[in-house]
């Protein structure tokens, strides 16, 4: 019926986790990062190996890979993703705003092999760019590397464009793990750590009670 | 199964509607009236009794004197448990309504008294209360909470919704850094820090639930009205509309669904925020499970989205907007964003806004299709497939009709096999038939010349006569005496022995005994007669050691074939030499071969 302690003690842990954030010993930052992309360009293959080291040969324990937490460290701070998988179908796109408030970070995945799925992501960059958090960390991650035979998407096209909207961009492989650390890794050493603008508790709380509103406004507006 | 859970969690749609019959959905509030309907009776009342009512119509707890009042008070109270268990409205007591004048103190004394789901808070937190018992940190959070709790009942009437919420969150903050900084707490860990965090958030919404819950100042129950009429339309939608992946046949997903519904419906039942927002979390969770049967791997968001719109549709829990409201109104706004139940409870939303704003589009249907569904003009047939509230024996059938069509295509398939198979033998046939022909015809069985003249066995051929005699059938003696070694008797027993020898034919041990080799290349049925003659010259030479070989085969006169055989191995391993010379032995013997042969022919 209701959460059990060990929840809680999760959630304790994670508080105390933030809170003594950058006042004490080595730092360590959580932040939210949100996965988008059209549906089938492995966005959730990518999550998985990232954090599961997995392709395809699943474990028990692995029920469900929409949400996913990762540590990475950092020199000397401790960064931990919240990963936040969204639906890529074309009907949920309305949705997407509702994950993406309150983000600090987010993969816009493509399928190198599909240039459609490549005009999606950009549809997503501009809209994020638009209306996400004006600070929010952007990646772009050509996804299926491995297929470079099928390639339909150039390499050249992609980092120009990434370049042009100031985006991270790697080619990566879920099934081989190729650039998969390292666009986590990028990701994390671009995202501000400092206190302000870290996650945490100090400025999420002035924050919080905006993202309240929001969220009424957001629903508010959708039901009638 | 769920339909015996059905009468706990639901009630029934008449309850629902006004009283006056206008169509609309009453509230029990106003005395199962709807809201037009209740403010005309208000008037009607109040112009009657010429009585002061204090503060606005929506203040219910407005006068003592009038019955009607009161009895609207007691409806106030159903309220409360509406949708839970029904029997429960049977045990209201009849209290005191409570006045602007009382204040809020009474207000708060109403609250606290006889709270079954505040003592359960308290018996849930029952370690960290005895914990702190009696020291100053118990004081200073009594303390806290109190004047937090007066303040939402100060302001309750004053404000609005989203200014108690922003009350509340502010409270939740500066009790957070209260815990953080005062020193009274210093010597409090985290851990204990984070549950004396929550345990306040627990027990201070389960106190002012009945206020802030749908609160009658707010239009919470108009939406939850619009989405449960929303959901009721929908009815017909499947998860083939949602391209969710549920595999409806199989018995455990059922299960799996028909719990993450339970799950889903539990979540008006609970009280404080983070108690709703595990109950969406369970629901999510055993979406994992089901979709992970269904899809065959970890779901990914794909996937998920659509079963949790699926669940919710089947659902239609009650009081959906109202609940998700509350929770992200007066929950700590930081369990919202972040974790496992933010993004749970951020993909509810979204299931619900995507109800909310659903379209024949977003459903791939046709826009004239997807009206007449909506309108009940049409059924689609597979609705009750896809209702899942169906009864259990169509479950079974329709699983029995899943497995038959399997077993179906499974028969189809071994009878093409088979067909298939059949056609390969054929073809098989004749092309070994070809093949035989072609090889038949490159190299046609021609008889260049014979290598031997023709035998004419009634011709004076000298060598006919040199063939042994033919065997005569004899009838074996039952017992035989190893004393009497008679010569008649010696002949039939060797004759005995010696009878499968002329089917029996073993060219290679001719040529291993040095035949002639014009003979051996002989390899005619007349061989056979040829070791017999062989056999028959020898007999003189070594009659002792037939006589023993064949006394070992004697008394059992029905052995078989080729033990007979065996003996005649033996014995002709035993026979020493046959010289080269055979055909000058066989002359010696021709006259006695001759008369065999002859008698052999007159027995016949």
């Amino acid at each position: 019926m209701y959460l059990n302690d060990d929840y809680f003690v999760i959630m304790a842990n994670r508080g105390t986790a933030q809170r003594p954030n950058g006042s004490t010993q080595g730092k360590i930052c959580q932040f939210k990062l949100v996965l988008l992309g059209e549906s089938a360009v492995g966005k959730s293959s990518l999550v998985l190996r990232f954090v599961k080291g997995q392709f395809h040969e699943y474990q028990e324990s692995t029920i469900g890979a929409a949400f996913l937490t990762q540590t990475v460290c950092l020199d000397d701070t401790t960064v931990k993703f919240e990963i936040w998988d969204t639906a890529g179908q074309e009907r949920y796109h309305s949705l997407a705003p509702m994950y993406y408030r309150g983000a600090q970070a987010a993969i816009v995945v493509y399928d190198i092999t599909n240039q459609d799925t490549f005009v999606r992501a950009q549809t997503w960059v501009k809209e994020l760019q638009r209306q996400a958090s004006p600070s929010i960390v952007i990646a772009l991650a050509g996804n299926k590397a491995d297929l470079s035979n099928k390639r339909v998407v150039e390499f050249d096209e992609a980092q120009t464009y990434a370049d042009e909207n100031g985006l991270l961009f790697m080619e990566t492989s879920a099934k081989t793990a190729m650039n998969v650390n390292d666009i986590f890794l990028a990701i994390a050493k671009k995202l501000p750590k400092n206190e302000q603008s870290g996650s945490a508790s100090t400025s999420g709380q002035g924050r919080r009670l905006v993202d309240t509103e929001g969220q009424k406004a957001a629903t508010g507006n959708c039901c009638k | 199964m769920y339909s015996t859970k059905t009468p706990t969690l639901r009630i029934d749609e008449a309850d629902l509607k006004c009283k006056n019959g206008c169509g609309f959905y009453g509230n029990a509030e106003w005395e199962g009236y709807c809201s037009k309907c209740y403010r005309e009776y208000l008037q009607k009342q109040r112009s009657q009794t010429e009585c002061n009512v204090y503060g606005q119509v929506y203040d219910l707890a407005s006068s003592n004197k009038n019955n009607v009042q009161i009895s609207a008070h007691q409806k106030y109270e159903e309220k409360k448990v509406q949708q839970e268990k029904k029997y429960k409205l049977l045990n209201i007591s009849f209290r005191k309504p409570v006045t602007k004048v009382q204040g809020y103190q009474e207000l708060l004394y109403e609250l606290t008294k006889d709270n079954s789901d505040l003592e359960k808070v308290k018996a849930d937190n029952r370690d960290l209360i005895a914990m702190i018992a009696k020291t100053p940190v118990e004081r200073d959070v009594r303390k806290c909470m109190h004047s937090f709790i007066i303040e939402i009942l100060q302001n309750k009437d004053v404000k609005r919704i989203e200014e108690l919420s922003e009350i509340t969150q502010n409270f939740y903050q500066v009790f957070a850094k209260r815990l953080e900084n005062s020193a009274k707490y210093a010597d409090i860990t985290p851990e204990v820090k984070e549950k004396l965090l929550d345990y306040v958030e627990r027990y201070a919404m389960t106190l002012l639930y009945r206020i802030l819950f749908c609160p009658p100042f707010t239009n919470d129950e108009e939406k939850d009205l619009a989405i449960q009429k929303r959901i009721r339309q929908l009815n017909w939608v499947s998860g083939k509309n949602l391209e969710c992946r549920i595999h409806e046949t199989s018995s455990e997903v059922r299960e799996l669904v028909y719990t993450s519904i339970t799950d889903l419906l539990n979540m008006d039942s609970a009280k404080a925020p983070q108690e709703k927002l595990s109950c969406v979390i369970y629901c999510c969770r055993n979406i994992f499970l089901m979709l992970q049967q269904s899809v065959g791997g970890p779901a990914s968001a794909d996937e998920f989205l659509p079963a949790l719109i699926f669940i919710v549709l089947k659902a239609n829990p009650a009081r959906l907007k109202s609940n998700i409201n509350f929770i992200t109104r007066f929950c700590n706004a930081s369990r919202l964003m972040t974790g496992e139940g933010g993004y749970y409870f951020t993909n509810l939303c979204c299931a619900v806004s995507f109800i909310e704003n659903l379209t024949a589009e977003s459903l791939n249907m046709d826009e004239k299709d997807f009206n007449a569904y909506m309108s009940g003009e049409r059924v689609p047939a597979n609705t009750w497939e896809s209702a899942l509230m169906i009864c259990e024996s169509l479950h079974l059938m329709c699983e029995d009709i899943t497995l038959l069509d399997e077993m179906k295509a499974k028969t189809t398939e071994i009878m093409t096999e088979a067909l298939n198979l059949k056609e390969k033998m054929l073809q098989f046939q004749e092309e070994m038939k070809s093949e035989v022909n072609t090889v038949l015809d490159r190299t046609p069985l021609l008889i260049t010349h014979s290598q031997r003249l023709p035998t004419n066995l009634d011709c004076e051929d000298i060598e006919s006569y040199q063939l042994p005699p033919p065997i005569i059938p004899q009838v074996c003696p039952t017992t035989i005496n190893n004393s009497t070694p008679q010569n008649d008797m010696r002949t039939s027993l060797i004759e005995d022995c010696i009878t499968p020898s002329p089917t029996f034919d073993f060219p290679s041990f001719i040529g291993d005994d040095s035949f002639d080799v014009s003979k051996a290349e002989d390899e005619t049925s007349l061989i056979s007669l040829d070791t017999q003659s062989d056999f028959d010259t020898q007999q003189d030479k070594s009659t002792n050691e037939l006589l023993v070989s064949t006394h070992l085969n004697l008394p059992c006169s029905t052995e078989s074939e080729q033990e007979d055989y065996h003996g005649f191995t033996v014995q002709g391993s035993n026979i020493p030499t046959i010289p080269c010379s055979t055909g000058d032995l066989s002359l010696n013997t021709t006259e006695m071969d001759c008369e065999n042969y002859t008698s052999y022919f007159h027995n016949t």
